[in-house]
């Protein structure tokens, strides 16, 4: 398999949540993804993987148009969402992230109350509703609730970090994205909050698409229903993370989960 | 991650399961021949050899077990784990279809009436035997091709087992019923020792191709793509 025109296809039969065209992404002068062409179907989890500096965080961030916020970035291709590409020149860039949600790696909650934090993006985005019922609601979506349903008033800096990454998860899904991209979501927390987020991932596919980067490998078998593996930018391997785990087609990916690579 | 130690361990391990086999291969060989009224084993060395094979699986099985909680293998490391920890099993079945043979020898050496101990058993036990070294040299060498070549044998033994199972109903027709029954049981445990070599040629196939070949599920290869 290689990048270019054709467009790496998984999940027959499901409709498609993203699709990226020939989707390239320069540093300057140095390419960090190569014309990767994938489809990312709807409710289902895809995760990518690769070794530091394959391009799998950078080919994530353009999904909400992240990139844009590095000046020496630049994007060639397309990322369709619904039938519009993403960079098309009248679509705007806080609409998109709004509706392509992103949990990072390190949990980063605003130094406000666990209510706060879930309400300030309701807020900033004119939400009309019960707030006090739409703060429940992703808590609840995020596993957290009846852990913090008696302390809403508290700091969100006081939870452990699973907790903090659950909240920001209850974030993102506060405003009702479609898409959730998590980049590394649990390599800062300990197993059994890793195990929370691994659960609650599997609970949110049911009413999101989740594309999740991670280095563990291990993780990446467990979540997803689809692997990508990325190598020097470009997409080598994507397909039935079980069959891409226990029987890959390219020797690239072999040598990459067996740990015999380079 | 692996991996130079985990590496060592699977060579080590593939070594201890040939090690199995030559001892499996051995004891089918010894408790044949005393089937046969040949050779010079006793049944407390036939049942010394099958307690050494007892003891060689369950540190093999221990050493699998270990290497797939510490290095959660994948992709090929995995296949062949799973298929170590299969073969495994296989050959220690193997050593107590032998004991089996061993047992009903003695019972028909013991035996009043005698009936003919049929040659099929020699060519039977040849043939299993060979099937098993080939099925082993087949995961060495990582071929299906050899694995596929093995299960085409068991054909040839289950014919034979056929053939010995009519000849002694005839002689049970005539009076011989102990003896009878005892060389079918050493054909049927013959035939069950082909059996599991074909189970591990199968096994070998998934591991080199990553595809259950079992139950009659595609044993030819993949035609070339394009």
């Amino acid at each position: 398999m290689a990048s270019g025109d054709t467009v790496h296809q998984v999940g027959e039969g499901l409709d498609t949540a993203l699709e990226t065209r020939a989707l390239s992404v320069f540093y300057g002068a140095a390419q960090a993804v190569k014309e990767i062409s994938l489809t990312i179907p709807r409710n289902r989890v895809v995760a990518f993987i690769g070794p530091s500096g394959c391009g799998k965080s950078t080919f994530l961030r353009c999904f909400n148009r992240m990139n844009d916020l590095i000046p020496v970035a630049r994007i060639e291709g397309d990322v369709m969402f619904q039938g519009a590409n993403l960079y098309a020149p009248d679509v705007d860039a806080v609409e998109v992230r709004r509706r392509i949600g992103m949990v990072f790696q390190k949990p980063n909650p605003f130094p406000k109350s666990i209510y706060d934090n879930i309400a300030f993006g309701l807020k900033v985005n004119g939400f009309q509703g019960d707030m006090a019922e739409q703060v429940e609601r992703s808590l609840r979506s995020a596993a957290l609730w009846d852990e913090v349903k008696d302390r809403l008033q508290e700091s969100a800096l006081g939870l452990s970090g699973g907790q903090q990454q659950r909240l920001c998860i209850a974030r993102a899904l506060a405003v009702e994205p479609e898409i959730l991209l998590m980049d590394e979501p649990a390599s800062a927390l300990d197993p059994i909050a890793t195990g929370k987020i691994e659960d609650l991932i599997g609970d949110l596919k049911k009413d999101y698409t989740i594309v999740i980067v991670t280095h563990n490998m291990q993780q990446a078998a467990r979540v997803s229903d689809y692997t990508a593996f990325l190598y020097l930018g470009e997409l080598i391997e994507y397909g039935d993370t079980e069959r891409l785990f226990t029987n890959p087609t390219e020797e690239r990916t072999e040598q990459y989960i067996t740990g015999r690579f380079g | 991650m692996p991996h130079k130690h985990f590496d060592e361990r699977l060579a080590d391990l593939e070594r201890r399961l040939l090690a199995m086999s030559h001892k499996v291969e051995s004891i089918v060989r010894d408790s044949v021949a005393m089937a046969m009224g040949k050779g010079d084993s006793t049944i407390d060395e036939i049942y010394a050899a099958d307690d050494a094979i007892d003891e060689e699986e369950v540190g093999i099985e221990e050493s699998v077990i270990e290497l797939l909680a510490l290095h959660q293998p994948m992709a090929s490391d995995l296949r062949l784990l799973v298929t170590m920890l299969k073969v495994n099993t296989d050959l220690e079945r193997i050593g107590d279809h032998a004991v089996n043979i061993a047992e009903a020898a003695i019972r028909l050496s013991e035996s009043t009436d005698r009936p003919p101990r049929p040659p099929e058993l020699d060519e039977m036990s040849r043939i299993a035997r060979q099937m098993l070294r080939g099925s082993l040299d087949a995961m060495v060498h990582r071929s299906d091709e050899e694995a596929a070549a093995v299960m085409a044998e068991d054909d040839r033994v289950d014919g034979l087992h056929e053939s010995v199972f009519r000849v002694m109903l005839t002689h049970m027709l005539e009076g011989s019923l102990t003896a009878c029954l005892q060389v079918i049981l050493i054909s049927r445990n013959i035939e069950r020792i082909a059996d599991l070599a074909t189970n591990i040629s199968e096994d070998v196939i998934f591991m080199v191709r990553g595809e259950t070949v079992r139950h009659g599920a595609g044993v030819e290869p993949e035609p070339e793509a394009g």
